[in-house]
């Protein structure tokens, strides 16, 4: 039946791409967990092979820190007109969580300009505007039919900001926790049909509904 | 598949023709589907050298493939002589489909893989949910191509139409997240 191979062999490539490519990932989340486990091992001079100095905790607080230079990785924590607001922030990117850990929540991504202007949007219509000087951020959210408007300083492992996902009975969950500078924690589980105040966190230790989950430090990349 | 019994010689051979590439691509689309639904986001992929993030490696994949994706438009309708003003189609545009379809394939393959293993299947936006489908659609809908051009029999209709179909979806999958990307967060490396 086969009269024409060029087809399958193009069908080969894509799976041995897709396979080096999957091989990458699998490295790239290793090499994350364990710069991870180095950072909370609270000793920075962790010598697992791959474990460089740990750059997902913060750098020692930069004493006056104006917008985050190229490659620093900045979280900003703090109160935000009824509720919490969680920033991270590296290389321009920025993931923020909004959260009042009973009824809304609204999670942002976006960018920061050298100049330190926040610009941010999420789903159903949120955004984020704001700017970052003297080691704070604060701006205003439009999220869930409403203004919050907030300040934010800087914040440093463990405190920041944290998901977690899981499969409940086939629904994507997703928590969110804002960890606070002294310690306080809010956040809320979205099932997908309805939202509900998170458990706290006990280190990255989540509990999504009954689910067991690892809640991640978020570094500003990506959701 | 009444279609197939009245349109083709209706011998179970020429039926198996069609519906064994189709079943195939139905399958690797499930497939995907239900990874993306399984595996537990690792919220991380892989980065490219000289990127800021796997966001942006798979923006710029995508938007690779999107040109490929024009040109493979422009030289089916060569190939089928539907370009209006070309008579004779050149010898050169059959390898220039072939070859522009696998770049395009095969750049749009590791953003796949990234999608999947950094967020998986998500419906938490329409964006979100018809991206998530139709990178489903996409890839089952490419195998069956792939699987109809290398068999002997395939009606005449079902490449232009399946050919359409990976189009339309490579299209919507660039709009849902390149597009989306540069319009809402800006044109970042």
């Amino acid at each position: 039946m086969l009269t024409r191979k060029g087809p399958i062999f193009t069908l080969a490539a894509g799976v041995l791409l897709a396979a080096v490519v999957m091989l990458l990932n699998v490295d790239a989340k290793r090499d994350r967990d364990a710069k991870r486990a180095a950072a909370s091992a609270a000793t920075p001079t962790a010598t697992a092979s791959r474990a460089v100095p740990a750059p997902t905790t913060q750098p020692p607080t930069p004493p006056c820190c104006s917008p985050p230079s190229p490659g620093l990785q900045v979280t900003y924590a703090g109160s935000a007109g009824g509720g919490s607001i969680a920033i991270a922030v590296r290389d321009g990117h920025a993931v923020a969580y909004l959260c009042d850990g009973r009824t809304a929540e609204a999670w942002l991504q976006g960018t920061v300009s050298d100049a330190g202007a926040i610009t941010m949007t999420g789903a159903r219509n949120a955004s984020l505007t704001g700017t970052i000087a003297g080691g704070k951020a604060s701006g205003t959210v439009t999220a869930v039919g409403r203004q919050w408007t907030f300040t934010a300083p800087t914040v440093t492992a463990p405190s920041g900001l944290y998901r977690a996902a899981a499969q409940v009975r086939g629904a994507q969950v997703v928590g969110g926790w804002i960890v606070l500078a002294n310690g306080e924690q809010v956040g809320m589980i979205d099932f997908g049909d309805h939202e509900e105040s998170a458990p706290p966190l006990q280190g990255t230790a989540a509990n999504l509904g009954g689910t067991p989950a690892t809640a991640v430090r978020l570094d500003g990349t990506a959701l | 598949m009444t279609t197939v019994d009245t349109e083709i010689k209706p011998s179970n051979r020429s039926a198996l023709t069609l519906l064994v590439p189709f079943a195939i691509g139905a399958a690797v689309s499930v497939a995907l589907g239900v990874y993306g639904r399984l595996h537990t986001a690792t919220l991380i992929a892989f980065t490219l050298p000289g990127f800021t993030s796997a966001l942006t490696v798979k923006v710029w994949l995508a938007s690779g493939a999107f040109l490929f994706a024009l040109v493979q438009l422009v030289s089916a309708l060569a190939m089928w002589g539907k370009l209006p003003g070309v008579k004779r189609t050149p010898g050169w545009v059959s390898p220039l489909h072939r070859w522009s379809g696998r770049i395009a394939f095969l750049l749009v393959v590791p953003v796949a893989m990234m999608c999947l293993y950094a967020l998986g299947f998500e419906h938490s936006s329409p964006r979100v949910l018809i991206h998530s489908l139709l990178g489903c659609f996409f890839f089952g809908a490419f195998v069956a191509k792939m699987l109809f051009l290398s068999r002997k029999g395939t009606p005449g209709w079902v490449l232009p139409v399946v050919g359409g179909a990976v189009f339309t979806a490579l299209v919507g999958l660039w709009l849902t997240s390149s597009l989306w990307y540069f319009t809402t967060v800006g044109v970042k490396f």
